[in-house]
Formats: C-alpha cells, sequence, structure tokens
C-alpha cells in the first residue's frame, strides 16, 4: 500500500493506530485496576476481618482477666461468676477465627495454632470458672493457692498466645496493606510508563504512517513542481487508484504539464530555433545597443558575441547605411509595421562589405512598452552576383560582351530623352560586315565568332565614352553616338570605323580583310523615335552597301522617299 | 502455725515505740542488707540468698511490728502489701509468703529454717535467731 487510498482512508488509518495504542493501554490499566481490586476485596472481606478478630479476642480476654483478677482481689465471687459468661462470647470468636483461617487461601496463621489457643483456653475458662468463685480463703488453702498460681501461668500462656495471634495478623494485613501499597505504586508506574511508552510509539507510528502516505507524496509532488520549472521534465506517476486524492492531484499535474509541453514553447526551445535560423537574428534595446544575436549573425559578422552585446547596432552597418538605426527607424517600425527585406550593405569586422536584406519589426511587452527592434540580416552577396548575371544574360550579347537588342533600345531612349533635355543631336550608326555570310562558311563557325568579337572590340576602341555598341544579331551592330557637335562628326567617326574594321586581322593562322557597311540616322533631323530612327539607319545601310560596301551612307529624307519601296523589297532578298 | 491475713486487714492500728530488727537463721552467713536489699526480698523480687539458696519468707503478722516494718522498709499499708502478694500468687509468678502470728512463732520458724527471714519487735530478740544489720 505505497501511498494509495484516499486521504480519508490514510487519516483513518492513522486514527486506528492510535485508538490501539489506547485500547492497549486501557487493558493494561484494566487488568491492573482489576488485580488491585482484587487484592483489596482480599484485604476487606478476609484479612481485615481476621484481624479484628484477632484484636477482639485478645482485647476481651485480657478485659475478662481484668474481671477475674478484681473478682479475685475483692472476694467478689458474684463477678467471677459473671465472668465467667465471657468465655462463651470468647470461644465464639475463637471458632469464627478458626473458620475464616480455614476460608482464607493463604492463611498466615495455621488453624492448628488456633485450635491449640482454643483448646488451652476452654481448659482455662473451666477452670477459671470453678477457681475464682472461691478465692475467699485463700490465704488458708495452699491447695487453691496452688491453683491460683497455675491459673495464672496458663492465662499469661494464653495471653502471650493472644497477643502473638493478634500481632500476628495485625503484621499480616499492615504486610498486606504495604504490599498492595508496593503494588500499587509498581502499578502506577508501569501505567505511566505504558501509557508513556504507547503515546511515543502511537506518536512515531503516526508520524511514519503520514510521512509514507502524506508527505512523502506532497513531497515528491512539490519535488516534480520544482524539477518541472527547471527542466520542464516530469516523471510520470505511479499506477494511481482512483480514491488517492494525491496521487490524482499529482497526475493531474503530470496531465498539466504534458498539455503545457505542447501548448507552449519553453525559452530553450526557441533558443534553439534562434540560434539555427538560417538568418542573422540582432535584439536591438530602443537605445539602439545590441541585446542579442544569433550564432549566424556572429559567424555574418566575424565577431565574438561578447564583442557585439552593449554595442551600438550601427557597428553592423557601412557609414552610408548607419542612418538605419536612427531614432525614426522605430516611429517607422511602429507606425507602418514591420520593415521587410530592405537591402542595405553591411560591414563585417575586418572592413569586408556585403549587401544584405534588413527585416526589422517592433518587439513589445506584454504591458504594451517597446522593448527592442528584433532585426534579421540575411546576406544576398550570392543573390546579387546571380542578379548580375542575369542583368547581364539580359542586356548584353553573350559572344561579344556588347549591348544586346534590349539594352541597345534603352540605351536608345535614354539617348532621345537626353538629347532632347539637352536641345542636342546625336547618331545612329547602323553597322553590316560585308561578306561576313561567306566567312562563315568557307571558314566555319569558329573564325565567324572570332571575327564579330573582334569586329565588336575594335568599335569599342573607336567609339568615346558614353557611346553605345550594340550588336542587333548576325553580323549587324548599331552604334549610339551622343554629344556630336554636327552631323558631319558621325561621318567622321563612321570614316574612322570603317577604317578601322577593314584593318586586316588573323585568327587560325588565316589573315583576311573585312570590310563593313554604315547607314546613319540623326536625331531629330531624321525622326524621334526609336523604330524610325532605326529603320532610317538601316535604309541608309542598305544605301552605303548598294555603294559599293565598306563605306557609309547617311540618310536622306529625298533618297528615300524615292527609294524606299522599290528597295526594300531587293535589300531583304541581298541580306 | 499460719494466721489469716484478715486479722491484719481488719485491725485497728496504733503505733508504739517498740521498732523491728531482721532476723535470720544462725546458719545464714548474712550479716547486713541494704534497704533495697530488705524491699526486694519482701517484695518477692529478690528470691534467692547469694549461694543460690533459695529465700523463705516469713511474714510477722504481729500488728504493731507487722505495720511498722511494712511502712517503713516496704512503703506500703500492711492491706496494699497483702493485695500486692495476691496479685503476684493471680498471675501465677509465686506463691502467697508464710504468716506466723507472732515473734515467737516468727523466732521459731526462722530458727529451724535455714533460707527463712522474718523481722521481729527488738526486744524479742533470742539464740534461736540472727540480728541482721540493716544499713
Amino acid at each position: 500500500m505505497r501511498g494509495g487510498g484516499s486521504i480519508r482512508s490514510k487519516i483513518w488509518r492513522c486514527v486506528l493506530v492510535a485508538l490501539v495504542g489506547y485500547f492497549v493501554a486501557t487493558l493494561a490499566s484494566f487488568y491492573l485496576n482489576m488485580s488491585q481490586y482484587d487484592r483489596l476485596s482480599m484485604l476487606v472481606q478476609v484479612h481485615f476481618p481476621q484481624a479484628t478478630l484477632g484484636n477482639d479476642i485478645l482485647y476481651t480476654f485480657k478485659k475478662q482477666t481484668e474481671r477475674y483478677e478484681e473478682a479475685f482481689l475483692t472476694g467478689e465471687s458474684e463477678l467471677a461468676a459473671q465472668t465467667n459468661a465471657i468465655s462463651g462470647d470468647l470461644s465464639t470468636m475463637l471458632e469464627q477465627l478458626l473458620e475464616a483461617i480455614k476460608r482464607s487461601p493463604h492463611p498466615q496463621v495455621s488453624p492448628a495454632y488456633v485450635q491449640k489457643l482454643q483448646g488451652d483456653y476452654q481448659a482455662y475458662a473451666h477452670l477459671a470458672g470453678n477457681v475464682y468463685a472461691h478465692v475467699s480463703d485463700v490465704e488458708s488453702s495452699l491447695d487453691l493457692q496452688k491453683e491460683v498460681g497455675q491459673l495464672g501461668r496458663l492465662q499469661r500462656q494464653l495471653l502471650a498466645g493472644f497477643t502473638d495471634l493478634d500481632k500476628r495478623l495485625n503484621t499480616f494485613l499492615l504486610s498486606e496493606i504495604e504490599e498492595n501499597k508496593a503494588k500499587s505504586l509498581k502499578s502506577t508506574i508501569f501505567l505511566g510508563t505504558l501509557f508513556v511508552l504507547v503515546l511515543l510509539t502511537v506518536t512515531l507510528i503516526i508520524d511514519r504512517v503520514a510521512h509514507r502516505l502524506l508527505i512523502t507524496p506532497l513531497a515528491q509532488l512539490q519535488e516534480n513542481v520544482h524539477t518541472f520549472s527547471r527542466t520542464q521534465d516530469v516523471i510520470p506517476p505511479e499506477y494511481i487508484s482512483t480514491t488517492d486524492e494525491i496521487g490524482r492531484l499529482a497526475k493531474a499535474f503530470w496531465e498539466m504539464t504534458q498539455n503545457l509541453k505542447v501548448t507552449t514553447v519553453s525559452k530553450k526551445y526557441v533558443d534553439n530555433i534562434i540560434k539555427n535560423m538560417t538568418g542573422g537574428l540582432v535584439v536591438v534595446s530602443p537605445a539602439g545597443e545590441i541585446q542579442t544575436v544569433n550564432q549566424v549573425t556572429l559567424t555574418m559578422f566575424g565577431y565574438n558575441e561578447k564583442e557585439l552585446l552593449g554595442k551600438m547596432a550601427t557597428t553592423l552597418l557601412t557609414p552610408e547605411d548607419e542612418s538605419l538605426f536612427s531614432a525614426s527607424l522605430i516611429s517607422t517600425l511602429e507606425k507602418n509595421g514591420p520593415m521587410k527585406d530592405r537591402e542595405i550593405t553591411c560591414l563585417t569586422k575586418n572592413g569586408r562589405r556585403f549587401p544584405a536584406h534588413f527585416s526589422g519589426s517592433a518587439m513589445h511587452h506584454e504591458q504594451g512598452a517597446l522593448e527592442g527592434i528584433i532585426c534579421v540580416f540575411n546576406d544576398i552577396t550570392e543573390l546579387k552576383k546571380v542578379e548580375h548575371t542575369l542583368k547581364k544574360m539580359a542586356h548584353y550579347d553573350a559572344l561579344t560582351g556588347v549591348a544586346n537588342r534590349n539594352l541597345f533600345f534603352e540605351k536608345l531612349e535614354n539617348s532621345i530623352r537626353e538629347a532632347q533635355r539637352e536641345e542636342r543631336i546625336f547618331a545612329l550608326l547602323y553597322l553590316d560586315l560585308d561578306k561576313f555570310k561567306a566567312i562563315n562558311d568557307s571558314m566555319g563557325h569558329e573564325v565567324g565568332d572570332l571575327v564579330l568579337k573582334t569586329v565588336a572590340s575594335r568599335l569599342q576602341e573607336v567609339v568615346r565614352t558614353g557611346d553605345t555598341v550594340a550588336r542587333m544579331g548576325g553580323d549587324e551592330f548599331t552604334i549610339i553616338l551622343n554629344a556630336l557637335h554636327s552631323p558631319a562628326d558621325a561621318e567622321i567617326l563612321a570614316q574612322k570605323i570603317t577604317r578601322t574594321i577593314s584593318a586586316p586581322f588573323s585568327a587560325n593562322g588565316f589573315t583576311c580583310t573585312l570590310g563593313a557597311s554604315i547607314g546613319i540616322s540623326l536625331f531629330p533631323e531624321n525622326g524621334s523615335h526609336t523604330e524610325i530612327l532605326v529603320s532610317k539607319s538601316d535604309y541608309a545601310m542598305y544605301l552605303a552597301k548598294a555603294a559599293g560596301r565598306n563605306t557609309f551612307c547617311r540618310f536622306q529624307e529625298k533618297q528615300h522617299l524615292e527609294n524606299y519601296l522599290a528597295n526594300s523589297q531587293q535589300r531583304t532578298h541581298e541580306l | 502455725m499460719l494466721i489469716t491475713l484478715s486479722l491484719l486487714l481488719g485491725s485497728t492500728f496504733f503505733a508504739k515505740a517498740a521498732d523491728y530488727i531482721l532476723v535470720v537463721n544462725k546458719d545464714n552467713p548474712v550479716d547486713r542488707l541494704n534497704p533495697q536489699e530488705v524491699k526486694d526480698i519482701f517484695l518477692g523480687k529478690k528470691i534467692k540468698w547469694g549461694n543460690d539458696l533459695p529465700i523463705t519468707l516469713v511474714m510477722n503478722t504481729n500488728d504493731e511490728i507487722h505495720e511498722r516494718f511494712t511502712r517503713i522498709m516496704l512503703q506500703k499499708s500492711p492491706v496494699q502489701l497483702s493485695v500486692y502478694w495476691k496479685k503476684i500468687l493471680y498471675s501465677g509468678v509465686g506463691m502467697l509468703p508464710l504468716a506466723v502470728k507472732d515473734d515467737e512463732a516468727a523466732k521459731s520458724y526462722v530458727g529451724t529454717h535455714k533460707n527463712a527471714i522474718s523481722y521481729i519487735t527488738e526486744d524479742s530478740l533470742d539464740r534461736q535467731v540472727k540480728k541482721v544489720e540493716i544499713r
């Protein structure tokens, strides 16, 4: 029965122990009192009457002898005769004593002794009855004197006998009383000791029982509560009977902890999450100091935890971005809610810069006061690289590295806007390599590609910064020449280009010479829209080809009107 | 030889000038007794002579001398002495002492009994008995 049962039954068990102890003590005291009662009864019913009888006998005998003496001394024979009557009483008393002694379980005086006294007394009484009646002539009768003397001796013997009897009976009574007193004292001491022992035992047992049945389970429960508050772990309770309240409490507590485990998240758990999350987490106080960092942050910035805690959060940022942690951040976050994926530049311990996405949100106490800002930094260096590559792929020609059609049109539009704003002119050159198809077919694509790369690099060498070279596809290139002083500048540059391209170059052991036909359109002279400018430069290029290749041609409006429709179909075939 | 004490008890006492003396048998070696020894002997408390022989008391009931002797030596009246001895007899301790009626009887008894002691008038002392000094 390890702690089982209801509290009521446990208390009853304690009470039962106490009752058993009380019962034992009561039984012992009852037994002792009964035996004392028996002894006292014996004293009253047996010993005391005997002692009284002994006393009476002695007293009566003394009285009788005194009266005989008086009768003898005074010669009152009448008194002597009266005194004879006492003999009957005394004989009766002796008889009663004898009976009492015979009945007594532990006689102090043997019946034989009393019987002897009885016999002596009868002899004495008989003699006295005869002698003391005739004492008037004692002086004259020696025989009478002898009889009186003999009676006197007999009387002395009897007196001694009766005195002894009385003494023995009284001594016995006294000794019995003393014995009873001693026994009573012993009983009292024994009972006192027994009560104390029973009390101690019962107290001890109740203490043990209470300890085992009540205190230990409660202490265990308390221990469990402590353990739970420390480690969130609880030893499941053992088998619990349905009547054990403490056990049920322990079970309920266990169930509660299990529920808590499911429904709440421990600090350890959260710490674990924070530690292992991929982003760098930094909690910044409202004053801008770093309060918490996770492992990723430390790795990301190259610090250890001591170096960062308590430092200003701006330590992590480049000077350009330090304003992020200004006072306005808090109000912004409070007003607009969390900030998400803002791109910033971070600064590591050893001075390296890297791009990062910053997300921030205000953290509040349960009471509503601002506790800090939760910041998450995600290193986007790789993302930036990919982005750059993608951007490059979208805007530049993979073979030659110059701008592709898309970028070209963007740039063209930019040029149009800028030129319009600055009220200046610019030129668009449309370039097509002469007989590139033949080279490609005869010498292979590799050489063809090499030719295109060479052309592109030569073009870039010729143009100024701010001008744009783009590959439109195949062997067609476009060049935007910004900031021209006059239309003639475009022609000078076009000539320079044809010259540059026609310079011989070698590839894979072959040396060849190229040519290029260039068409020129001008903004705003030939148009203000990209399509128009492109088509017009394209048309001019066609004219240059028609003019004998490796030359350039400016778009002429008049010329265009005459020839455009007639030649467009032919040009298409040639290409 | 024995005279009843009832004579003594009933008789009228008259004081006379005659004094008493203590007498014993001539063969008795005792010459002198002190008053306490006399008293002890006549009250039955000393019952043997120095040579371990029993003392035989002889009460001389000659009125005059008896009265003087009992009153002076034993500090008792003759009646009181009589009761005293009866009590001794009653309690069985001893017998009544021998009583004689005059000096002659006393002298005669003492003279013929070796262990006897008695008292007589000083004047009647003769050779039958020996006087014992009381000192």
